[in-house]
């Protein structure tokens, strides 16, 4: 049964640990790319 | 009409197949959805590339595939650049959004509000929520119906009774289980649609003219100009706007919004849901810019083919009927002759010294089509119908219909229903969730069977369907009915991501804080929105910003306030931030009403100070691993 998330269940969870994972760096690193590609073909095809 | 008669029996039968399977099939395999976490979760066992792709599904509406296209056409690649914030923003919303609410177990994103804040806060969030996106799945509907009723000859009202309805049978038989399954197929059918309309117009493009050599014709139009750099904030599409702007929104849309924080929810384990945005974040900005591609293709197509002035078959059938049908035909024959020129120019490729020539005959063509647009907006000006001179929505299904086989026709328009019923789907589904747990349940009901709260999730999505299909129904009723819902959007938005940023970051604020600063920025908003935007173009003047803006300054404004409400509590350093802040929002008031506009200082100086008093307040239970 679905239970209201309380004030109670919220403190519960106390310290919050993000972690950083590889996948991240590479949607990042790959968004750079995608530019530096853009940059390339805007350069490139456009006289 | 002529173009309904393109409609071949084999165009029909592809396109109610497919269709019908999409909805038969969804509403089958979801039929025993009973309890509260099978309908609204989707029984927590999505896996990571169902929900990549029902993100991308949700996101990607019909107006995707017929405007991107059509804006490649008249102006290039450049709108790529709008999505340069969405990995960013996934990456975000996997480290901090994601754990929270699954440890949580939260069932909205709302709900983690109440647990943060309290709730009026969460009921706040939720009611800004269901207003905004009530609006928007009507008009979901309504875009796409009204192009296909225009250029098929197709009734408005039953094109949007039909999207509608088809959407309705399977959320409310089967919930969010069947917003998935059924975005898996659509998002397929889209993939599949997209590369085979790319493919058949590169095969329609003059024997001699290589991929190379059309990307080079493209590019002598310039429309290979992908990056913009320049700092001109009136320029919506920059890579600065892109990455920052974009940034805020697709945070606040991914983040906040339910329609997509519901696709996330419904997985596996934390683990797949991050995932299934990896995969977002990953493909999201190649395949923008492979939509648009295609839109360039049929722009280079339309270099060796004839083209209609104004691709918009309503203004033309409009003209043809009114006084103005000698001047537009005029502008017709010069449009024949530039095409006919071109045509000699680029039948062996694309040479340098062509160049010239070549931007002399597209400044000529745009002439004329600025020319066509106004003797449009006359003949709008008596017209009892609101006629679109804008034609970029138009220009890809004029090419679909016109120029592709049979068969292929149906398969195309079924890319478009698809999509259509994919992004509304999931906001009817996300609208029903937040209605019944948000709403209903915390406010109304709070101790009834899991049988209750399913029967209830059933019946307000089948209220908030009929709602859109009236919206789309009356949509054509007003003008510029798809601006105002992305108004309303950038009104509500960038208050919603500002409570949303303060709950995980910033441990001083309370409840209290964050509500009265949320009215408080919620009243700003608005007043900016009616004194700086629309009295000024009511009067025929420029605005003082952009509408997106808002979004922004509605996140900058309600941390602002909630720092202020708890000023006592907070520390030293974040005390003369905030004063500085105070300052600098104080001068940038003094500028704006002295007809300054607001410029690139004014918002690096924002961006700077709203990072320095995240740094400062920064939540420091939370502990970064990696």
């Amino acid at each position: 049964m679905h239970e209201t998330v309380s004030k109670v269940k919220y403190n519960r969870m106390k310290e919050q640990k993000y972690t950083w994972k590889k996948e991240y760096s590479l949607v990042l690193i790959a968004n750079i790319v995608y530019m530096i590609m853009f940059y390339f073909i805007s350069n490139y095809f456009t006289v | 009409m002529e173009i309904e008669s393109k409609l071949h029996a084999v165009d029909w039968i592809i396109l109610s197949i497919t269709l019908i399977f999409i909805v038969a099939y969804g509403t089958y395999v979801t039929r025993k959805n009973d309890n509260v976490t099978d309908y609204i979760k989707g029984g927590n066992d999505s896996k990571w590339w169902t929900i990549g792709l029902s993100v991308m599904a949700t996101q990607a509406s019909a107006i995707t595939f017929l405007s991107a296209p059509g804006q490649a056409f008249h102006s290039g690649m450049g709108f790529v650049q709008f999505y340069f914030g969405l990995p960013i923003a996934m990456v975000i919303i996997c480290v901090v959004f994601i754990p929270i609410y699954h440890k949580l177990k939260v069932y909205t994103a709302y709900e983690f509000l109440e647990g943060r804040f309290d709730l009026k806060t969460r009921s706040l969030a939720a009611i800004l929520f269901l207003v905004q996106r009530g609006l928007a799945a009507g008009i979901t509907i309504f875009a796409p119906a009204i192009i296909l009723s225009s250029v098929l000859g197709w009734d408005l009202l039953t094109l949007n009774i039909i999207i509608g309805f088809l959407v309705i049978i399977y959320t409310v038989s089967g919930g969010t289980k069947a917003v998935n399954v059924t975005q898996k197929q659509q998002m397929i059918i889209i993939f599949i649609g997209m590369l085979i309309a790319f493919f058949m117009i590169m095969s329609q493009l003059p024997e001699n003219i290589t991929f190379t050599n059309a990307l080079e014709i493209a590019g002598a139009s310039n429309k290979m100009e992908v990056l913009d750099f320049s700092f001109d904030l009136s320029n919506r599409y920059t890579v600065w706007t892109g990455v920052l702007g974009g940034t805020f929104l697709m945070l606040s849309y991914f983040g906040t919004d339910q329609s997509q924080v519901q696709r996330y929810l419904s997985g596996k384990s934390i683990r797949e849901s991050q995932l299934g945005l990896i995969f977002n974040g990953l493909l999201k900005v190649p395949m923008q810019f492979f939509i648009l591609l295609i839109g360039v293709m049929v722009f280079v197509f339309y270099q060796f083919n004839t083209s209609p002035l104004n691709f918009n078959p309503t203004a033309n059938d409009a003209i043809a009927n009114s006084k103005f049908l000698v001047e537009y035909r005029a502008l017709e024959d010069e449009h024949v002759n530039i095409e006919n020129d071109k045509r000699l120019l680029f039948s062996d490729g694309f040479q340098l010294e062509e160049k010239e020539r070549i931007l002399e005959l597209n400044a000529k063509d745009l002439a004329l089509k600025a020319a066509a647009k106004k003797i449009i907006k006359k003949v709008d000006e008596k017209s009892i119908d609101k006629i679109e001179s804008n034609d970029k929505d138009y220009v890809f299904i004029h090419f679909i219909l016109n120029n592709l086989p049979r068969g292929l026709i149906g398969l195309l328009l079924a890319v478009i229903l698809s999509a259509a019923m994919s992004s509304t789907a999931s906001e009817l589904n996300a609208l029903a969730s937040t209605t019944a747990i948000d709403l209903y349940k915390r406010n109304v009901k709070e101790h009834k069977s899991e049988e209750h709260y399913v029967k209830a999730s059933k019946w307000f999505t089948l209220v908030w369907g009929l709602i859109a299909i009236s919206v789309a129904c009356v949509a054509n009723l007003f003008d510029n009915l798809i601006q105002l819902v992305n108004i309303i959007g950038s009104i509500f938005y960038g208050n919603v991501l500002g409570i949303f940023l303060l709950a995980f970051f910033f441990k001083k604020v309370d409840g209290n804080a964050v509500f009265k600063a949320a009215l408080i920025t919620q009243v700003l908003i608005c007043l900016i929105f009616y004194f700086g935007i629309y009295n000024l173009e009511v009067q025929g003047l420029d605005p003082i910003i952009s509408y997106l803006w808002l979004n922004f300054i509605g996140c900058i404004l309600v941390s602002f306030f909630s720092l202020l409400f708890v000023f006592k509590s907070i520390s030293k350093q974040s005390k003369i931030t905030l004063i500085i802040t105070s300052v600098v929002i104080f001068k940038i008031s003094y500028d704006i009403l002295n007809d300054v506009s607001l410029s690139i200082t004014h918002v690096v100086s924002l961006i700077i100070l709203f990072f320095l008093l995240g740094y400062f307040n920064f939540d420091k239970t939370i502990v970064v691993e990696k």
